[in-house]
C-alpha cells in the first residue's frame, strides 16, 4: 500500500473511531506541514500554532471525511487557508506592501563562497531568503507544486484561483529564483 | 547560438509546467522531442530542476516535543458535540453556496435564534407577550451579535460557515438580478 492510500486508510479508521490513526497522521505530516508554514509565514511560533489548528480542523471534520482527494491535498488546503488568513491580518501586514507586489527584495550576497560545503549552506540560506521575499501567492504555488508535488488543480483550489493562474504563479516564482541563483547552482553536484 | 535556438518558440512557462508534469500528453511529447536539441531549453530545464532540488533539500524542522500535547489540549477543550451522520461528505467550499432554499431556511433560523441569544427580545410564544419585534429589530440584533455567538446559535461547525450565512443577502440579490434580466 503506498503512502497516499495509507493516509486515506488511517483517516477512515480515525473517522470510524480509531484515535491512534490520528496520531499516525500527525506523526507523518506535522514536520512537513511545519516546514511549509514556516516558509509561508517566515516565523516558527505562528507556524506551530497553525499546524495545531490544521490538525484540529481535521479532527473536527472526521465524521464527514470522504476520500474524494488525497489526504495531503485536503490537509494542505486547510493549512494554506490558515496561512493566507494569517498573512492578511492587518496587524501583520506592512502597510506599504501589496499582497501581489512583485518586488522581491534582493538578498543575494555578492561574495560567493568557494568551499563546496560552505557554498551549499550559503546557497540554501540565500534561496530560502529569496523564496520568502516572493509575493505570497507565488511562494505558496511554487512550494506546493515543486516541493510538495501537488497538482496545479489542487493548488488552484487551495488558492481559489484558476489552474492557468497557478501555472503563471509557479512560472514567475521559478523564473525569479533561477535568474537570481541559476549561475550559483550550476556545476555543483 | 546554434541555429536551432534561433527558431525556438517554446514558451518558458511551458517548460515550467512540463517540469511539474502539467502539460497535456501531446504537448509533453513535443517538448520531449524538442528539448534535447535546443540548448536554451535544455539550460532552462536544468535550472528549474536544480531549483526544485535545492528547495526540496531544505531540512524538515524538528517538531517540538510538546506540539502533539498542545494539540491534545485544544481537542480536549472542544465542546462535546454529537458525532455527525456517518458517511456525510465534507462539503467543498463552493458547494456551500449552492442551495438558495437552504440559505433562506438558514436566514429564518438565524432570525429565530435571536430569541435565544437576546432574552430582552420577548419570544412570541410567551403568553401575553407583546407583539414580536419587527424584522428590522431582529436584523439590528443580529448585526451586533458576534460571529461566534451566531455560529454557536446556528450550530455551525466553523466560523467560516458563518461567512456563507452572512453573504446570503448578496446571493439573493444576485439571483433576483438574474431573474430580472431573464
Amino acid at each position: 500500500m503506498d503512502a497516499e492510500d495509507e493516509d486515506v486508510q488511517w483517516m477512515l479508521a480515525f473517522r470510524d473511531g480509531e484515535n491512534a490513526a490520528f496520531d499516525r497522521l500527525f506523526d507523518r505530516w506535522a514536520g512537513r506541514l511545519l516546514r511549509y508554514l514556516e516558509r509561508m509565514l517566515r516565523e516558527s511560533a505562528t507556524a506551530e500554532e497553525l499546524v495545531q489548528e490544521a490538525f484540529l480542523r481535521v479532527y473536527r471534520a472526521r465524521d464527514r471525511y470522504q476520500p474524494d482527494a488525497k489526504f495531503s491535498t485536503w490537509l494542505y488546503r486547510i493549512a494554506t487557508n490558515l496561512a493566507l488568513n494569517e498573512l492578511r491580518r492587518p496587524s501583520r501586514r506592512d502597510p506599504h506592501e501589496s499582497l501581489e507586489a512583485d518586488t522581491a527584495r534582493p538578498v543575494v550576497s555578492q561574495a560567493t563562497p568557494t568551499d563546496d560545503r560552505v557554498h551549499a549552506r550559503w546557497l540554501g540560506t540565500q534561496v530560502e531568503s529569496a523564496l520568502q521575499a516572493l509575493p505570497e501567492r507565488q511562494r505558496v504555488a511554487l512550494w506546493l507544486s515543486a516541493v510538495e508535488g501537488h497538482s496545479y488543480a489542487d493548488v488552484a483550489e487551495a488558492l481559489d484561483v484558476t489552474e492557468k493562474a497557478v501555472k503563471s504563479l509557479v512560472h514567475r516564482a521559478r523564473a525569479t529564483l533561477t535568474e537570481r541563483f541559476g549561475p550559483a547552482m550550476e556545476g555543483r553536484g | 547560438m546554434r541555429s536551432e535556438d534561433v527558431h525556438c518558440t517554446i514558451d518558458d512557462a511551458e517548460l515550467s509546467a512540463w517540469t511539474d508534469g502539467e502539460l497535456s500528453p501531446l504537448r509533453a511529447e513535443s517538448l520531449r522531442e524538442h528539448v534535447p536539441s535546443c540548448a536554451h531549453c535544455r539550460d532552462r530545464m536544468v535550472a528549474f530542476e536544480r531549483l526544485g532540488a535545492q528547495l526540496a533539500s531544505s531540512p524538515l524542522p524538528p517538531v517540538p516535543s510538546d506540539l502533539r500535547a498542545r494539540l491534545q489540549q485544544k481537542i480536549d477543550a472542544l465542546p462535546e458535540a454529537p458525532r455527525g451522520i456517518p458517511g456525510r461528505a465534507a462539503p467543498p467550499v463552493r458547494r456551500r453556496w449552492s442551495s438558495l432554499p437552504i440559505a433562506s431556511a438558514a436566514l429564518a433560523a438565524a432570525a429565530a435564534t435571536v430569541y435565544v441569544l437576546f432574552p430582552r427580545v420577548p419570544s412570541p410564544l410567551d403568553a401575553g407577550s407583546p407583539a414580536p419585534p419587527s424584522l428590522a429589530r431582529v436584523e439590528d440584533e443580529l448585526a451586533v451579535a458576534s460571529e461566534e455567538e451566531i455560529a454557536i446559535a446556528l450550530e455551525l461547525d466553523t466560523i467560516e460557515d458563518f461567512d456563507v450565512i452572512s453573504n446570503l443577502e448578496l446571493l439573493e440579490a444576485l439571483v433576483a438580478m438574474d431573474a430580472e434580466t431573464g
